[in-house]
């Protein structure tokens, strides 16, 4: 994945992000905070999701407790 | 296997006013989905090969670009049948030759899926490099504009610009744009649909009217 790197760790963008959703935001939200194009924050996000790292509620975006952990809040 | 020597038959072209056709795609900044740009416009364009000096023209030009498209709500999208890792180096290459960051993501589309789908595939020209399309797609997914270009032939991006805030100008005030028309320009009133209506216009005698069919105005 794009945001996860080959040794695991997060990605810088990836890691703003996660940190953005530590109270929860939308798409365009998440891209504003992180001064990145929407596109960018979606495919972001989706990765996120993926290693179980975010969620999605509707429009909202949440860290999860596997994403809390890797940013160690 | 036809004339060209292409065995598989291609799809056609999407048509404007038809949905753009969806896709999931690696590029230089991540897996990317047609999807993700709902909301903002998009120019997606193909270019035939990296490393290449046509094409390294119109990506220095897209550059020079790409933040007056982003003011006007409009990403840019390329793409070419090249690997992840040959866009990577050329990106790089470019940065280091011509002191030019390439801000936006380029699709490697190794399996021609998405240039497939585009239609960007033109066999008489290549049978395995997408020519010089451009795509322009809307913020609803729409596809609103069309360009193709040959292999020899850079395209004029300022003019691929002034089609995005073309169409914006008509979706934002309903008019339709003259020749030429730039930002700031008057635009076209549509023309009367009756006599009556024809004929009220000439009576007015608005100076910005030639005739009761070719009327201007500046939008907004």
């Amino acid at each position: 994945m794009a945001c996860v790197k080959p040794n695991g760790e997060l990605t810088p963008a990836a890691l703003e992000v996660l940190v953005r959703i530590a109270s929860s935001a939308t798409d365009k939200e998440v891209a504003d905070a992180v001064a990145r194009p929407v596109h960018q924050a979606r495919a972001i996000l989706r990765e996120l999701i993926k290693a179980d790292m975010a969620a999605r509620d509707g429009e909202l975006y949440r860290i999860t407790p596997t994403g809390r952990a890797r940013i160690g809040g | 296997m036809d004339q060209t020597g292409c065995c598989d038959a291609l799809p056609r072209m999407p048509r404007i006013g038809e949905p753009a056709p969806s896709f999931e795609a690696e590029t230089t900044q991540g897996d990317l989905r047609l999807e993700d740009y709902a909301g903002s416009w998009l120019v997606l364009f193909s270019h035939p090969a990296d490393f290449t000096p046509v094409c390294t023209t119109e990506f220095l030009a897209f550059a020079r670009l790409y933040p007056t498209f982003q003011e006007n709500g409009c990403e840019l999208l390329g793409l070419s049948t090249d690997s992840v890792y040959s866009h990577i180096a050329w990106v790089r290459n470019i940065e280091a030759v011509f002191g030019v960051r390439i801000a936006f993501p380029i699709v490697a589309d190794a399996g021609r899926e998405v240039a497939r789908a585009y239609g960007m595939i033109m066999p008489a020209e290549s049978s395995t490099e997408a020519v010089r399309t451009v795509f322009v797609i809307d913020d609803r997914q729409i596809v609103r504009a069309v360009l193709s270009y040959p292999m020899t032939t850079g395209r004029n991006v300022d003019e691929i610009l002034r089609l995005v805030q073309a169409l914006r100008a008509t979706d934002k005030h309903g008019v339709a744009t003259p020749a030429g028309w730039l930002p700031g320009d008057k635009a076209i009133v549509a023309p009367p649909r009756t006599q009556e209506m024809a004929e009220e216009r000439i009576k007015a005698g608005d100076p910005d009217c030639r005739d009761w069919y070719f009327c201007l105005r500046t939008p907004g």
